[in-house]
């Protein structure tokens, strides 16, 4: 039988996931706060730890980055009422393996148990991580600016091409640069090309 | 005696006060009273103005050495009720002159306690009147034997003393300004400070409260359909019903979330700031790109941060409302020139002007000012439109709140 150790500042939240669990898993302890947990780890660690993640003072995701530099072994679960995709990367980032909506915890906590036993990643299934995208996405007004830039014009010239003022061509251009981390004209052109915005003839 | 004082020293000085900056005008002032005084050859000289409740406001300068009138420190303003006499003096607009004992004409000694010149030598009165009614009386005061007062002297006290009055008077009206002006900006900070505690509490209300509830009754149901081993159609009921508790609980969290952004305290600032760049561009086909210099928003208290937090959803609503053609906003936070600036644009149409009513400009003002800093909005016909908001440094960071 696994060993679970669960912390939720709710502790009526975290006694029922407890009591879902009680049959098959051996429930070490139930704690109120990440430090509480993370003082109980250090004494008696356990496989599986399933935290909440809007804890006062220590928050889910910083007890799960402190337990997975304790600890290789150990696998952190998530649970959440939040949503947001930016909940799921940062618990993700910190070594959760895990990440489950709590109202969704009572059909799914078994099978994302099961599945993180096997190496998995289980996340609730409306939830996505971030797509992981190698080439940032630019407008369509910002894609002219840098055809154009990259063929050599200069900003007054693409302004009255494109019908705008110069002002703005130095935004898009600024804000181009920003996107694709370039510190010079050169290097815009380099990376424009090598990230495939513009053919290199 | 009489020592020959210069008109040209006396129209400098009173040139330097009708001039003064506001908040050098109580010592300029404080500067010409001195001088009037020396130039009639008093120890001490107290400007004193009527006020509706039969006190009087004085603030005086004496010579070293002198006694403080009323125990007052030097040129702070003290209300004080005064007698009938006085008030008539300078209601009528009568002028005293008095060297030698002072008994006799003011009766009591106990009332030449009061106003300290149980002691003196010579005392001048002179009623103060402006714009034909009557403002006040300029004292002067001496502690030693003397001549008698030069009354060309007194003649120009009494011209140069209704300058000083009008000075003062309209010092303190600007004074009366300002302090508005404050008492406004603190209600409305307080007004802002307030709706953002009862919303932080309801939000918490409702995810330590409802939401942690109706996880615990899908949980219970688990548990419970788990005991019951159902048979397939009514586990199939059962499993609706806890959708709908699920979706409900889901609507609860969503209203918390509405009302707070648990987000900035649990995940950051920048994190805060994607989640909701991510829901402006799921409402409208934009781009959002974020650039937040995290050393410069680790630094900022959380009520800055709350407030930028704010100000970026008023911003991202007008561009979804009022920027149909903007295809990509930059949010920029970063060190600029010794200020924190924090700056928000986008591409579209923009606008030929930034006065217009209903853009929430003005609570992002407001926000800008609570955080101790300036809002600016540039735009121009089809160049975007950016609102830039400057912290200096020193007011912002966190050691300094």
């Amino acid at each position: 039988m696994k060993s679970v150790m669960i912390a939720d500042d709710h502790l009526i939240v975290a006694q029922g996931i407890a009591s879902l669990l009680e049959s098959t898993y051996n429930i070490v302890a139930v704690l109120e706060s990440g430090e509480a947990l993370l003082e109980r780890f250090k004494i008696q660690p356990v496989d599986i730890v399933i935290t909440d993640v809007s804890m006062n003072k220590m928050t889910g995701i910083a007890l799960t980055q402190s337990l997975c530099s304790l600890s290789n072994n150990v696998k952190v679960i998530c649970l959440s009422m939040h949503n947001e995709r930016e909940y799921v990367d940062s618990a993700l980032k910190a070594g959760a393996v895990g990440y489950i909506l709590k109202n969704k915890a009572g059909g799914e906590l078994r099978n994302a148990l099961l599945a993180v036993e096997q190496g998995k990643t289980y996340l609730t299934k409306e939830l996505t991580s971030a797509p992981k995208s190698d080439k940032p996405k630019l407008s369509k007004r910002q894609l002219q600016v840098l055809d154009l830039l990259v063929k050599g014009m200069k900003a007054k010239d693409i302004g009255e091409h494109l019908f705008i003022s110069h002002r703005t061509v130095e935004f898009h251009k600024y804000a181009i640069m920003r996107i694709l981390g370039a510190n010079n004209s050169a290097e815009l052109t380099r990376y424009a090309i090598k990230l495939g915005f513009v053919d290199d003839n | 005696m009489t020592q020959l004082y210069s008109n040209i020293l006396l129209g400098k000085l009173i040139q330097e006060v009708t001039e003064a900056k506001f908040d050098d005008v109580p010592e300029k002032l404080q500067q010409l009273i001195h001088y009037l005084m020396e130039m009639v050859d008093a120890d001490r000289m107290t400007l004193g103005r009527l006020l509706s409740d039969e006190k009087i406001e004085f603030i005086s300068v004496r010579r070293a050495g002198v006694r403080k009138f009323l125990d007052s420190d030097d040129f702070v303003a003290v209300h004080r009720p005064i007698d009938n006499i006085l008030v008539d003096l300078i209601k009528k607009g009568q002028r005293r002159i008095f060297d030698g004992s002072l008994v006799n004409e003011f009766g009591k000694p106990e009332k030449l306690e009061y106003y300290g010149i149980h002691d003196a030598k010579g005392l001048v009165q002179i009623p103060i009147s402006l714009r034909g009614e009557p403002w006040g009386q300029i004292t002067c005061a001496r502690f030693t034997s003397h001549d008698g007062w030069d009354e060309p002297l007194i003649d120009m006290l009494q011209q140069a003393s209704i300058t000083v009055a009008a000075v003062y008077e309209r010092y303190l009206f600007f004074r009366e300004a300002m302090d508005q002006k404050q008492r406004a900006e603190e209600l409305s900070r307080a007004l802002l400070e307030n709706q953002e505690s009862e919303r932080r509490f309801i939000s918490q209300e409702l995810h330590d409260n409802f939401s942690q509830q109706m996880a615990l009754i899908t949980l219970e149901s688990h548990v419970l359909m788990d005991k019951l081993g159902l048979p397939p159609e009514q586990s199939q009921m059962m499993v609706a019903l806890q959708n709908r508790i699920e979706s409900l609980a889901a609507n609860i969290q969503q209203l918390s979330r509405s009302l707070h952004p648990k987000i900035l305290q649990d995940l950051g600032f920048e994190p805060a700031l994607a989640a909701e760049c991510r829901r402006i561009e799921s409402l409208k086909p934009i781009t959002c790109h974020l650039f937040i210099d995290t050393s410069v928003s680790d630094q900022l208290s959380n009520t800055v941060l709350l407030n930028l937090y704010r100000v970026t959803q008023e911003a991202l609503a007008n561009i979804v409302k009022h920027s149909s053609s903007a295809e990509s906003v930059l949010i920029s936070l970063s060190i600029e020139d010794e200020d924190v600036v924090f700056s928000i644009r986008d591409d579209g149409e923009g606008s030929s002007t930034t006065q217009h009513a209903g853009l929430g400009l003005t609570s992002i003002s407001e926000r800008a000012i609570q955080c101790g800093g300036l809002a600016r909005f540039i735009t121009a016909p089809n160049e975007g439109f950016e609102i830039e908001i400057r912290l200096p440094l020193s007011i912002d960071f966190k050691e300094q709140l």
